[in-house]
């Protein structure tokens, strides 16, 4: 009975750690850092947030492929290995309106944490700022934050993301390109 | 000797690695100082093109325009800071322009272009290495009073393509760059 509670006790944890349920310190850190820099007219209400790591991606990835919808999810998911996000509604009175803005801590705290600036874009109500790390010169994860009037959504995604990010740019262009579709 | 060896290989592989993060030790790259209060703004646009970046936009371009692909792969970083000029910051913006110039004429860049009109700046500085190839060029300036901009090109730049990348990346001004430099060269 003992060695089973044990086994099952392991199981559970095992399960817990490696499908990354739990949102990070980091994570936790930058939504943190978004509230406490908050303007005082302005509050948050969390909407969703979760994390997926690489046991609920495969979970997704096998519904995907047996659902045999979209063979390009599924070349993206393969190569993805974590996903966390957070979607908030944001509440505010009539003079917090306009008003959102990413602090420059979260920017400190990326970059202590080897991530990059790309874009940083800000116009009355709405913020955006996109983030790649790179890792022997390959892109290993990134940040996009994108913090509107009525709406902050912080998206972490882990993995190999060149493919991805070849493809958006094939497809988006680069800020400033004529071309560029959002 | 095997140490040694390691050693050399682990040189070897580093050395590609370093060149292609370190642009801040280019010759072509300018610190432009801190930018913060001046872009504390309602309208502000940063944008930071590395490495790879620019090599996918480079594999992205090759088929539509292989010059301008070619002159992507030579670079290292695009930066470029843009913001609203208001009434408030109007006066640090100039002394900024001021500063950073001053800076770039001591440190031997060529000044490529000046306008100075009453609701227009602009000065575009060229940094030449080896060979007279061209390895970084700044723009400050401002229009109508309204939005200041801030660029850093960095890496071998081919001055002929000049006019494509400012079409790709509506960055103002670098067209005339590419005017002078062909006209310095008849």
């Amino acid at each position: 009975m003992r060695y089973k509670i044990f086994l099952l006790t392991m199981i559970s944890a095992l399960f817990i750690s490696s499908s990354g349920c739990i949102p990070t310190r980091d994570f936790e850190f930058i939504e943190d850092a978004i509230r406490s820099d908050l303007h005082s007219d302005i509050h948050l209400k969390t909407n969703f947030k979760f994390s997926f790591g690489p046991v609920s991606i495969s979970t997704i990835r096998l519904f995907v492929d047996l659902a045999d919808a979209d063979n390009e999810a599924e070349m993206y998911l393969k190569e993805i290995k974590r996903v966390q996000i957070g979607v908030y509604e944001v509440r505010h009175n009539r003079f917090g309106k306009g008003r959102v803005r990413i602090p420059l801590k979260v920017r400190d705290k990326l970059e202590e944490m080897d991530y990059e600036l790309f874009i940083n874009a800000r116009e009355r109500g709405e913020h955006v700022n996109l983030y790649f790390k790179e890792l022997n010169r390959y892109f290993s994860s990134l940040y996009i934050i994108v913090f509107e009037d009525d709406e902050l959504v912080i998206l972490e995604v882990r993995g190999n993301l060149e493919n991805m990010i070849e493809k958006a740019i094939q497809e988006h262009g680069v800020p400033g390109d004529p071309k560029m579709k959002i | 000797m095997k140490k040694l060896t390691i050693v050399f290989m682990l040189f070897i592989f580093c050395i590609p690695f370093v060149s292609a993060q370190d642009y801040t030790k280019h010759p072509g790259y300018v610190d432009f100082g801190d930018l913060d209060e001046l872009q504390d703004v309602e309208e502000t646009v940063e944008v930071f093109i590395r490495g790879p970046l620019l090599r996918f936009v480079s594999k992205a371009t090759r088929n539509e325009d292989p010059n301008l692909a070619d002159l992507l792969d030579g670079l290292l970083l695009i930066r470029v800071h843009a913001f609203e000029v208001t009434p408030d910051n109007e006066k640090k913006v100039n002394n900024l322009i001021k500063d950073i110039s001053n800076k770039l004429e001591g440190k031997k860049w060529e000044r490529m272009v000046r306008v100075r009109k009453r609701d227009e700046k602009a000065e575009i500085f060229t940094q030449f290495g080896k060979n007279d190839e061209l390895t970084g060029l700044v723009v400050l300036g401002y229009e109508d009073r309204d939005e200041a901009v801030f660029v850093n090109i960095v890496g071998r730049i081919d001055p002929e393509q000049l006019g494509k990348l400012s079409g790709k990346f509506n960055i103002p001004s670098l067209d005339s760059v590419e005017i002078e430099y062909k006209n310095k060269k008849e």
